[in-house]
């Protein structure tokens, strides 16, 4: 299930599908969607650091399940694909490889970032 | 005004009454204990009243607290009870837009009552004396009698009403009591009663025209409230609708505003706001709110007042809208926001929450018709979500759909056991989503088409309720002379005796037996006695207090029941009785006037029950016969008032 390292930050696909959704009446839904996400992202990618730190495994199964969403649906699928494996652990506490998951989801997050920022213009 | 006048009223069936809704509103409330969603939902069915409902609620005193969009929301807002008030006051303004009485402006009347209704909220929510609803309520429907007046007596109220417009200086109320012995103000009170309204609005309506109307208030919320509503009608009369006199009207003015007592400022600011309302509610119930009369000032505000957008609450429930009232759930706010453009695009009006708790209050208060919820949210998750809306009646029609992760799929019957409609996988298909939403439309509109024929069902159990009701009216009366009959009396008695042992007070009866009544028959025919029987009857209620009941027993046999009358005042009344039956009751063609003989007994000369205070009375109409008729008897020595015949 591992994707090559090749993989775009952001997959050209979702984002067309995401692009094709505005119409006449709607015609900045996706920057509307970068924006909510970027907002409400860079919270709860801080919070995975800090639920885990707590010992909060209930709210860092959460948080990387939000993540795991609507990092999907903005196109970011390797890191969607990070969040969900950090969910499933949590979920069966399994929390040995936790600290690496979160740092790679974080450096993950900044490609992401910089990505939707460059679409956004 | 005595409750028996306003029975007679009824039995005329003539009075303005609520309709439709109003009935099923009336009905439901019958008992203290009624419940909140019962009320909500028989307001519900008619949506011109929702809006009507939901447009009070918004506009009470409540600047700055998030906009009301539901009755449910309403009835939080202002109490179930002044909900259930206001829907009664507003059914019986649709109800009764025209009539028969010539002279009467029925439009005029019900600009007037808005006026009065709006201006009592205002003061009501500006100097804190009463609940603004209530307030509202009591206004609209405080000249309630002289439209009933106007509906009983279509003619000779039109006589009146010319009489009034050739003198202007009579006053309306002093002209109604000569003509019907009861002014419009008794019989709205009367009737603001019978319709179980609170004390304090019967009061209100009833003292607020009077020169000096506090004397006898129950309490201080009558007393609040009728401050309130005569406040509101002055204002009505002077600013709103041009009435009364202009050269006088500043100087009252001040005087009424130094009396309640209420800032220049504020006044100015209240009568615009009411001014600008006024208008918006005539034109929402088309009733027309241009007084000929008014000074160019108000003129310029009307014309402000009619920029002011329409009320957008009264779209709601509204019949033309295809699409559903959807409330979409979900913690992300992209996947939320992506979800309510499909639906949008779809035609459906989206609510949003973003977890479980805020939607079930959102729920509750909006009943929206669908809810698209996320499964996994912090706080609430959509199972939960679901149960919670199921265990409230209010909710426990809503179609739930619900989006469920993959790793969420083998745990789906779950979700249908806790109350789910239907499903969808995330990442869902956006085509399949919607189809899915139809689906369930056609689910909703099915369910919404067997509630609709409930209530309607329910209406006619009221309607049949009400019919009931005028049944037992009518075997409670006797149909020639319209007096209450044998059994009425019976039963008044027996109630009036109990109160009376209990709060020991006196009480008194008097039975009157028309004299000779059998060669009346005899040598005249049947129709000559029902002539005398009408004609004794009333004499009998003309000279009698209002708060006594005359009740024909049978034949020529009548007994008048005396509350709170000793055995000497009772005598005297049954004295003066015989003196005015044999004044006015006069023989068509018989030699002789009619005459009664009478027996009047109380409490006091020991009676405990109905049966031994009537036979006490019985037993003193045979002395009073025995010592030559045309006489009372009030004590078991012999008669001694004994008059020549």
């Amino acid at each position: 299930m591992a994707h090559p390292d090749s993989d775009p930050v952001l997959h050209a696909a979702a984002l067309d599908a995401l692009r094709a959704l505005g119409d006449d009446n709607d015609p900045s839904l996706l920057l509307e969607v970068i924006e909510l996400y970027l907002a409400d992202a860079q919270v709860h990618v801080r919070n995975l650091r800090a639920a885990h730190a707590a010992g909060d495994v209930r709210l860092l199964e959460r948080t990387a399940h939000t993540l795991k969403s609507s990092s999907a649906n903005v196109g970011a699928l390797g890191f969607s694909k990070l969040c969900l494996e950090l969910e499933q652990r949590a979920r069966q506490e399994q929390l040995d490889a936790a600290p690496s998951l979160i740092a790679a989801a974080e450096s993950q997050f900044v490609s992401v970032e910089r990505a939707l920022r460059a679409i956004k213009g | 005004m005595k409750e028996k006048q306003l029975d007679e009223l009824k039995l005329m069936g003539a009075l303005p009454s609520p309709t439709g809704v109003g009935l099923a509103i009336l009905e439901l409330t019958r008992g203290e204990d009624y419940a909140m969603g019962d009320v909500t939902r028989a307001i519900q069915s008619d949506p011109a009243l929702t809006g009507r409902i939901i447009k009070v609620a918004n506009s009470a005193g409540f600047a700055g607290a998030q906009g009301v969009t539901s009755v449910a929301q309403a009835a939080l807002r202002l109490g179930v009870r002044s909900v259930r008030n206001v829907a009664l006051g507003f059914t019986l303004v649709s109800g009764n837009r025209g009539g028969s009485c010539p002279g009467f402006d029925y439009e005029g009347y019900w600009a007037r009552s808005l006026a009065v209704a709006v201006l009592s909220q205002r003061l009501a929510e500006a100097l804190r004396l009463c609940a603004p609803a209530d307030a509202f309520t009591c206004g609209l429907l405080s000249g309630i009698g002289t439209l009933a007046l106007a509906s009983i007596h279509p003619d000779r109220y039109a006589q009146l009403l010319e009489r009034k417009r050739a003198v202007p200086s009579a006053e309306l109320l002093h002209l109604e009591r000569e003509i019907f012995d009861l002014d419009h103000c008794e019989l709205a009170g009367a009737m603001l009663a019978d319709w179980r309204l609170p004390v304090s609005f019967s009061f209100a309506v009833t003292a607020f025209e009077r020169r000096d109307p506090y004397p006898g208030a129950p309490d201080e919320a009558a007393r609040r409230l009728t401050v309130i509503v005569r406040a509101a009608s002055l204002i009505a009369s002077w600013c709103f609708l041009g009435e009364g006199d202009s050269e006088q009207g500043p100087a009252r003015l001040e005087e009424l505003l130094r009396e309640l007592p209420l800032e220049r400022d504020a006044f100015e600011r209240l009568r615009v706001e009411a001014l600008s309302e006024w208008r918006e509610w005539g034109r929402a119930l088309q009733i027309p709110t241009d007084s000929p009369h008014k000074p160019a000032e108000i003129q310029a505000e009307a014309q402000r007042a009619l920029e002011v957008p329409s009320d957008t609450q009264v779209r709601r429930g509204g019949a033309e809208r295809k699409g559903l009232r959807i409330l979409a759930v979900d913690d992300d706010p992209v996947s939320l926001r992506i979800l309510e453009h499909h639906l949008n695009k779809d035609g459906h009006t989206v609510q949003r929450a973003t977890n479980g708790r805020q939607a079930l209050i959102m729920a509750l208060a909006s009943s929206p018709q669908m809810i698209v919820t996320d499964w996994n949210m912090p706080e609430m998750d959509g199972l939960e979500l679901a149960k919670s809306l199921r265990r409230s009646s209010e909710s426990r029609g809503t179609y739930i759909l619900l989006l469920t992760g993959r790793e969420e799929e083998d745990r789906v019957v779950e979700a249908f056991d806790a109350g789910v409609d239907e499903y969808v996988a995330k990442p869902f298909n956006p085509k399949i989503l919607l189809a899915r939403v139809r689906a369930g439309q056609r689910m909703i509109e099915l369910r919404e088409q067997v509630e609709r024929d409930r209530q309607l069902r329910d209406r006619q159990v009221a309607k049949m309720a009400v019919l009931n009701r005028k049944l037992e009216a009518a075997a409670m009366t006797d149909v020639l002379t319209k007096a209450p009959n044998r059994r009425y009396a019976m039963r008044r008695l027996e109630d009036e005796l109990n109160c009376a042992l209990a709060a020991a007070t006196p009480l008194s009866v008097m039975m009157i037996d028309i004299d000779h009544f059998k060669q009346v028959n005899d040598r005249f025919g049947h129709g000559m006695g029902d002539i005398v029987l009408r004609e004794t009857a009333t004499v009998l209620r003309n000279t009698t207090r209002k708060g006594d009941y005359v009740c024909r027993l049978g034949g020529e046999e009548f007994l008048v029941i005396c509350t709170n009358v000793s055995l000497p005042q009772c005598a005297m009344t049954a004295e003066r009785i015989r003196a005015a039956v044999e004044e006015h009751v006069i023989g068509f063609g018989f030699e002789r006037a009619v005459t009664v003989s009478l027996g009047a007994a109380s409490l006091e000369c020991g009676a405990r029950t109905v049966d031994e205070l009537l036979k006490i009375a019985d037993r003193r109409v045979y002395a009073a016969k025995a010592a030559g008729r045309n006489r009372v008897c009030s004590s078991d020595s012999p008669p001694s008032q004994a008059r020549s015949a």
